[in-house]
């Protein structure tokens, strides 16, 4: 579903922030991205979902270029940003309706998925305020539920958890696992390791803008924790 | 305090023009916008010296020198009046950076006097581009003495202070009055652009009751003294300025002393209150009791072009600031419907140019239309959200049609209102009267896709402030500067080559901008929005 080949990003100034990265997520996997603080990790994201152009390389959503086909690969994928930054001159209902109209989901179809979450995610009441008023974690409940509006085939996400709170929490990582169980591929970066080793079946680790490994959770970590995993292979 | 104080006030400045990040950017594009910018702003000043200069000279040219200087000032003080109210609010009590600030060990008036130094600094540059033109043109012609010199630069310290504390109390009341009411933002459009209008009049009648007194200029001379205290009457402390420059030691501590008194007593007061005014002017209220039903799908370029009028309407700076121009329009067409265009030019001191103002008549109306577009800063507007744009499957040149389409529904009632007050006014002949519709729409057309087209060769998308973009952005003054050009380049040529038709002038130059803004539109639209952050 999503297939990085070979991808280079240097910012203006010369610092290469993504050196020759190649990676694959396939439909149904939920793959963690895991590294230190300016590792690169958002600089990929940012690569993927459009926000960036990179230098090198080649990225494939749903078999299709995001250089070539952009549209069509936004289309069919849903981002989540670290801090979301949301229209605040808008209501919660009406940023969802925009995001909605944008990805020509049906009006039936847009009310049945948003009252699932919204009620999932305890965000219904507040829809009608506006979102200058919400808190980050409402914000971010807010960022989650239009991501998930057109049912995506790629879901990308950087750092979901922060901010959420617990019950929050445990909605967005079931509801992760529903997904990826319908077929949706998933690729989230995170600092918390735990929640990493429990929820996914793919880690990649990312050092200095280059990918250092990336595989099946289970084979990386081998009966260690992922945290001294982590800890080893960053070291080397 | 004064160490708090001056660190403070540096962090503030920092921000001020983009000067910091200018100076450690390794991005070559924003160190050539800089550059840019700065000839930009030279430019501006460039002609706001040659304004002032001017106006100077023909003072004394009259033999009306000896007010000179206290004529600048009261312009001065106005100006730095109607500058500062438009941010005053936003600047003073905006809680960005405040919650950082107020959790350091730092004295809250510290916090409130470091933000009055941030808007000292950009009114006291202002006073020196309006006062050491007139001034040195006065200079030149009076040959004063030293204490001219030293008065006039107290004066022109000390000018910034009671401007700066009436617009803040202006601003607090409106920011105070529209914080308790339902749509927050639009109140405070009316209520500020109301005010702006009460300005805008009260200096047309201040102009109006001065040219009044102004019969031949053989009686000029004897009329100074009567002058002197018309101005004296508008504004005390230019009467002030000028009995201290006569040598009156009582009106130049009154000069120096009163302002500062009043700014010291009102920072004092404010300062007091300064966190329950901040946090209850940015208080926002939620219902918490929305229930989901009746959800409706709209097209793309609808849900769009209403996010843009949300976008638009949620900002009283923005509205103010770009719909000053098609105010201004309005109440131009207006006076000329009502006083007829012979008398408006006889009141507004232009008797001169009447045979030349009827020829030029639609470009008069154009250009306070097409000044401020409002499109100018709709990229930059979009700030830490513009990423949002960037990922979602829309084309690029759907986002821009949207915002121009935004912009053209704002300005066109004010377009049609002032086009038909107008007509009523100068009363042209049919051939003429296409014109009056057609001239004005064309340059309406032009500057809306030039804004465009500027925000997207300098977008600003990291602010902290409205005002960075909306009042200081190199997009909203490189654009103001095409628009008045497109307007004063055909007039000028207009009364200069006289042409046998002017029908078929007016046609040739609506063609001429057709083609380029149709040419600037069909390259706007090729920008992807992947590099507009870049």
């Amino acid at each position: 579903m999503l297939e990085i080949k070979n991808l280079t990003k240097i910012y203006k100034g010369g610092k290469e922030a993504v050196s020759n990265l190649s990676l694959t997520v396939n439909a149904g996997d939920i793959c963690a991205f895991i590294g230190h603080n300016g590792a690169g990790k958002t600089s990929t994201i940012k690569c993927v979902v459009g926000i960036h152009d990179f230098d090198k390389g080649e990225i494939f959503v749903d078999g299709m270029s995001v250089k070539e086909k952009p549209l069509e690969c936004k289309q069919v994928m849903a981002y989540i940003p670290d801090n979301p930054d949301l229209y605040e001159y808008l209501t919660g209902i009406q940023y969802l309706n925009f995001i909605a109209d944008i990805y020509g989901v049906s009006a039936a179809e847009r009310e049945q998925r948003i009252k699932e979450e919204a009620t999932a995610f305890e965000l219904e009441a507040a829809l009608g305020d506006l979102i200058s008023s919400y808190s980050h974690g409402m914000k971010q409940k807010l960022a989650i539920i239009s991501a998930l509006i057109h049912k995506p085939k790629l879901l990308i996400l950087d750092e979901p958890f922060v901010g959420l709170d617990p019950m929050a929490t445990l909605h967005l990582k079931n509801r992760m696992h529903t997904l990826c169980e319908e077929g949706t591929a998933i690729f989230f970066s995170t600092h918390v390791l735990d929640v990493a080793e429990k929820l996914c079946n793919k880690v990649a680790i990312i050092r200095g803008g280059k990918l250092i490994t990336a595989s099946d959770t289970k084979d990386l970590t081998d009966g260690k924790s992922l945290e001294s995993v982590f800890m080893e292979v960053i070291k080397e | 305090m004064i160490k708090q104080v001056l660190t403070l006030s540096k962090v503030q400045l920092k921000s001020l023009f983009g000067i910091n990040e200018v100076l450690h950017t390794k991005d070559k594009k924003k160190k050539q916008t800089f550059t840019l910018l700065s000839v930009a702003y030279v430019l501006v000043v460039l002609m706001a010296v040659g304004y002032v200069g001017g106006l100077a000279y023909g003072y004394h040219y009259l033999g009306l020198g000896d007010i000179v200087p206290m004529y600048l000032y009261t312009i001065l003080s106005l100006l730095m009046l109607v500058l500062s109210f438009f941010k005053a609010g936003s600047v003073l009590f905006s809680m960005k950076s405040y919650d950082i600030m107020v959790s350091l060990p730092v004295n809250k008036s510290a916090i409130l006097i470091s933000r009055f130094v941030t808007m000292y600094v950009t009114n006291l540059l202002f006073a020196l581009i309006v006062m050491i033109p007139g001034l040195a043109v006065h200079i030149w012609f009076a040959k004063p003495g030293i204490f001219f010199y030293l008065i006039s630069l107290f004066a022109v310290l000390f000018a910034p202070l009671l401007p700066l504390t009436i617009s803040s109390i202006l601003g607090a009341l409106i920011k105070g009055i529209s914080s308790r009411m339902k749509k927050k933002a639009l109140a405070e459009t009316f209520l500020t652009v109301g005010l702006v209008i009460v300005i805008l009049a009260g200096s047309f009648s201040m102009s109006g009751s001065l040219s009044a007194e102004t019969p031949d200029l053989e009686a000029i001379k004897a009329m100074i003294g009567t002058l002197t205290a018309a101005l004296g009457n508008i504004f005390p402390p230019a009467l002030w300025y000028h009995n201290a420059l006569q040598g009156n030691a009582l009106h130049f501590v009154l000069l120096l002393g009163v302002p500062a008194l009043i700014f010291a007593v009102f920072v004092w007061l404010l300062s007091k209150k300064f966190t329950e005014i901040c946090t209850g002017l940015n208080a926002t209220y939620a219902k918490h009791n929305y229930k989901l039903e009746n959800l409706k799908a709209e097209h793309i370029l609808l849900a769009l072009f209403k996010k843009e009028l949300k976008l638009y309407f949620s900002s009283s700076l923005y509205v103010t600031n770009s719909g000053i121009g098609y105010i201004l329009s309005v109440l131009l067409a207006g006076a000329i419907a009502v006083l007829g265009v012979d008398s408006l030019a006889e009141f507004m001191e232009m008797p001169m140019f009447l045979p030349l103002i009827h020829k030029v008549l639609p470009f008069v109306l154009a250009m306070p239309l097409c000044m401020m577009s409002a499109s100018a800063c709709t990229i930059s507007m979009e700030g830490k959200t513009f990423w949002q744009l960037q990922v979602l499957p829309v084309k690029a040149k759907d986002i821009y049609n949207a915002k121009l389409l935004w912009n053209l529904a704002v300005a066109a009632p004010f377009y049609l209102v002032s086009v038909l007050l107008m007509l009523i006014g100068a009363k042209p002949v049919l051939a003429d009267a296409l014109h009056y519709f057609l001239l004005p729409l064309v340059l309406l057309l032009f500057s809306i896709v030039l804004g465009l087209a500027c925000n997207l060769w300098f977008p600003k998308l990291n602010w902290d402030n409205e005002t960075q973009v909306v009042k200081q952005g190199a997009a909203v003054l490189v654009s103001m500067l095409g628009g008045v050009i497109a307007v004063i380049v055909p007039a000028v040529l207009a009364i200069a080559l006289q042409p046998a038709s002017y029908a078929v002038y007016y046609f040739v130059v609506e063609a001429i901008l057709l083609i380029i803004t149709g040419a600037l539109y069909c390259s706007l639209t090729k920008k992807e929005l992947i590099s507009v952050s870049r």
